[in-house]
């Protein structure tokens, strides 16, 4: 649906986003995730033309938009990173803003309304001011007001950093059923198991991308055999011993009382390991953003 | 129509939510009219002056009888006796302590040169370091002394001047001034009010949201101007009632005269407001900015306390580029004089002119910035 080519953006001496090429595919759930300042926010504000590009051409629907955002903002509903409604307003006071300055037809509106805030759970607090809800609470308000426009793409800068893990669960159920409708989504995360739950991920390492596919692909294609192993001895010796064979330095981890382990070569180590217990594990994105971190 | 009408129903919102906003809206003007009323004011209602009469004669006790039986007069005699060297060491003492504004000096041969040439001297020592007082002490003395000429040589008999005062009868600095601050004050809050609202959203965020929406540039500026104006004029209206009450201004004129250029000046205002608000990154700056770029051009330039022919042709110039010059002229003349609308064409034409270039200005900035936040 959009595709990002050679997409680059600085600030001052600082390069955010740094030469991007990046699909993002209809009725998919595509995610991407990346550290602080890896240039998540950036790339989604020049997508809606809250930050000009320096350099590259984003497509949509194959068509070059050259530099004419409205043709992007006119399908998407782009929720910011920061909650940015109105705290002094009620949620239906909100919601209705939006749907006045979005032109939604005044016989459709009401119906909508009581369905997203159904969907969202918020209609008991449909009175409320939206400065009093909880942070869940207010993303719901913020997700619901995008999608009172019923946007074909859904554009969500970090919707669940600073969210309780009860309301980002129901906020992925919402996501989902979105899906489902056919609605394509694009959302930033720095929690790499949340970035798992999407159909395409791009990891992303200060503005440049380190990995993007498929998630199937990404963990097919996983380039290294990962380990688990229960030590025979100190844990920590066992560690150094690991991190002394050629090729693995730095892709050695503890967890709690096992140590992780990627491998890349076809030579099988794990016999020279002291060890009580050995397993081959299936790779996590979070394997996956470490091997290729580490590689960089 | 229906979105800048959701975006005018938000404003109010925003208005009658805010204490913060309602107390700078409706109780800060009328703070400052009731401190500035009663502190700008050229009134003089009290001269105290040292009377040293070295001449002791009948002629010297006439002149200071005149000064003694106007009201506005008080007379001190320094210690050490009315004349000699001392009671006027002792009455320079006084003016230097600031207890008296001036000494009423008489010769020794005040009543002598009277009588033999018809003209004599006399002296009089006024402290100048206010010079606006100076200048009415002056105006009192020489009063006076005509008088007191008049009665001398009998010349009251020949003709009798009778001065009628327009407009402002007593002469009451309040009168002259008010107006003015309302005026002030009206362009402070215009352009407060809006540039607030906008570096508001900004720093909330929510402007990203407005910048992305369908919402066209202008619907926006409409959509935050309409609910200021109507503010601003019941700013006005209560500013101008609390000075009809508690001052006693007199509104001698037309109050649909004087709306009609309101609107004009407040538009004026509010385009100001927008125009620091797309210069402004925080509420706090875009206030303090609206504060300094109103309040200072209008009380110091618009010929609110300075007559703009006294400025340097310099700050004159830059005087007609302030909204607050035209409205200034219009509201003393429609307060204290009555006068209508064909009086005030040229004014009124400014304040068009002047709130179009900012209109003009302020959307453009406003739309560029749309385009490319950064």
């Amino acid at each position: 649906m959009i595709r990002l080519e050679h997409v680059s953006k600085s600030f001052a001496d600082i390069r955010a986003v740094n030469d991007v090429s990046l699909a993002i595919k209809k009725g998919a759930i595509t995610i991407i995730s990346g550290a602080d300042g890896a240039g998540k926010s950036t790339i989604f504000k020049m997508l809606v033309g809250l930050v000009k590009k320096d350099t590259g051409d984003i497509f949509l629907d194959g068509e070059n938009i050259n530099g004419d955002y409205i043709r992007i903002t006119s399908v998407c509903g782009y929720m910011p990173e920061k909650f940015s409604l109105y705290v002094d307003l009620s949620v239906e006071e909100n919601l209705n803003f939006f749907a006045d300055i979005q032109q939604v037809p005044r016989r459709r509106r009401e119906e909508l309304k009581q369905r997203l805030l159904e969907k969202t759970g918020m209609l008991p607090f449909k009175k409320r001011r939206a400065g009093a809800l909880s942070g869940g609470m207010k993303q719901k308000l913020a997700l619901s007001a995008i999608l009172l426009s019923s946007p074909d793409l859904i554009i969500l800068d970090e919707p669940t950093t600073g969210v309780d893990p009860l309301s980002r669960i129901e906020f992925f159920a919402i996501i989902e059923d979105l899906k489902k409708e056919g609605k394509t989504i694009v959302m930033s995360t720095p929690y790499l198991d949340e970035a798992e739950k999407g159909d395409f991920v791009v990891l992303l390492k200060n503005g440049r991308v380190m990995v993007q596919d498929s998630m199937i692909m990404i963990k097919k294609t996983f380039p290294a055999r990962l380990f688990r192993i229960l030590p025979r001895g100190n844990i920590f010796e066992v560690m150094q011993q690991i991190n002394a064979f050629p090729g693995l330095g730095g892709q050695v981890y503890m967890r709690g009382k096992f140590i992780r382990y990627m491998q890349s070569g076809p030579e099988n180590l794990a016999q020279q390991i002291p060890h009580l217990e050995i397993t081959e594990e299936k790779p996590t994105l979070e394997d996956v953003y470490i091997y290729h971190e580490r590689r960089q | 129509m229906a979105r800048i009408k959701a975006i005018i129903v938000k404003e109010f919102f925003h208005i009658l939510r805010d204490p913060r906003s309602l107390t700078i809206v409706f109780i800060t003007p009328v703070i400052m009219i009731f401190i500035l009323g009663y502190s700008f004011s050229f009134d003089l209602n009290r001269i105290d002056a040292a009377v040293v009469d070295f001449s002791q004669s009948d002629f010297s006790r006439q002149l200071v009888n005149s000064f003694a039986n106007n009201r506005i007069f008080v007379l001190h005699f320094p210690a050490g006796g009315t004349s000699g060297k001392s009671a006027l060491r002792a009455a320079e003492e006084m003016l230097r302590k600031e207890k008296i504004k001036e000494i009423i000096v008489i010769p020794v041969d005040f009543s002598r040169r009277l009588t033999v040439h018809g003209q004599s001297d006399f002296g009089i020592i006024i402290d100048a370091s206010n010079s606006n007082t100076a200048n009415l002490v002056f105006q009192y003395n020489e009063m006076i002394v005509l008088e007191f000429m008049a009665e001398m040589k009998k010349v009251g008999q020949l003709f009798k001047l009778h001065t009628k005062i327009y407009f402002n009868p007593e002469a009451k600095s309040s009168f002259f001034f008010i107006p003015g601050q309302i005026a002030a004050i009206l362009l402070m809050i215009s352009a407060m009010l809006t540039s607030v609202s906008i570096a508001k959203e900004r720093e909330t965020g929510s402007i990203a949201l407005l910048f992305i929406s369908p919402l066209k540039s202008y619907e926006i500026i409409i959509g935050k101007t309409i609910p200021y104006i109507m503010v601003a004029l019941l700013d006005g209206v209560l500013t101008l009632a609390f000075s009809r009450f508690w001052f006693g201004i007199p509104i001698r004129g037309s109050l649909l005269v004087l709306l009609i250029f309101a609107v004009l000046y407040i538009i004026a205002g509010l385009s100001l407001g927008i125009l620091i608000s797309t210069l402004a990154p925080t509420q706090k700056a875009a206030m303090l900015a609206a504060q300094i770029l109103t309040m200072l051009p209008s009380y110091l330039l618009s010929g609110l306390i300075f007559p703009i022919d006294s400025l340097n042709p310099v700050l004159q110039a830059i005087s007609y580029a302030i909204p607050a010059t035209y409205f200034l002229r219009i509201i003393r003349g429609v307060i204290l004089k009555g006068s209508e609308l064909k009086h005030f064409l040229f004014e009124g034409l400014m304040l068009v002119l002047l709130g179009a270039v900012l209109l003009l200005a302020a959307s453009r900035k406003f739309s560029r910035q749309r385009k490319a936040v950064q």
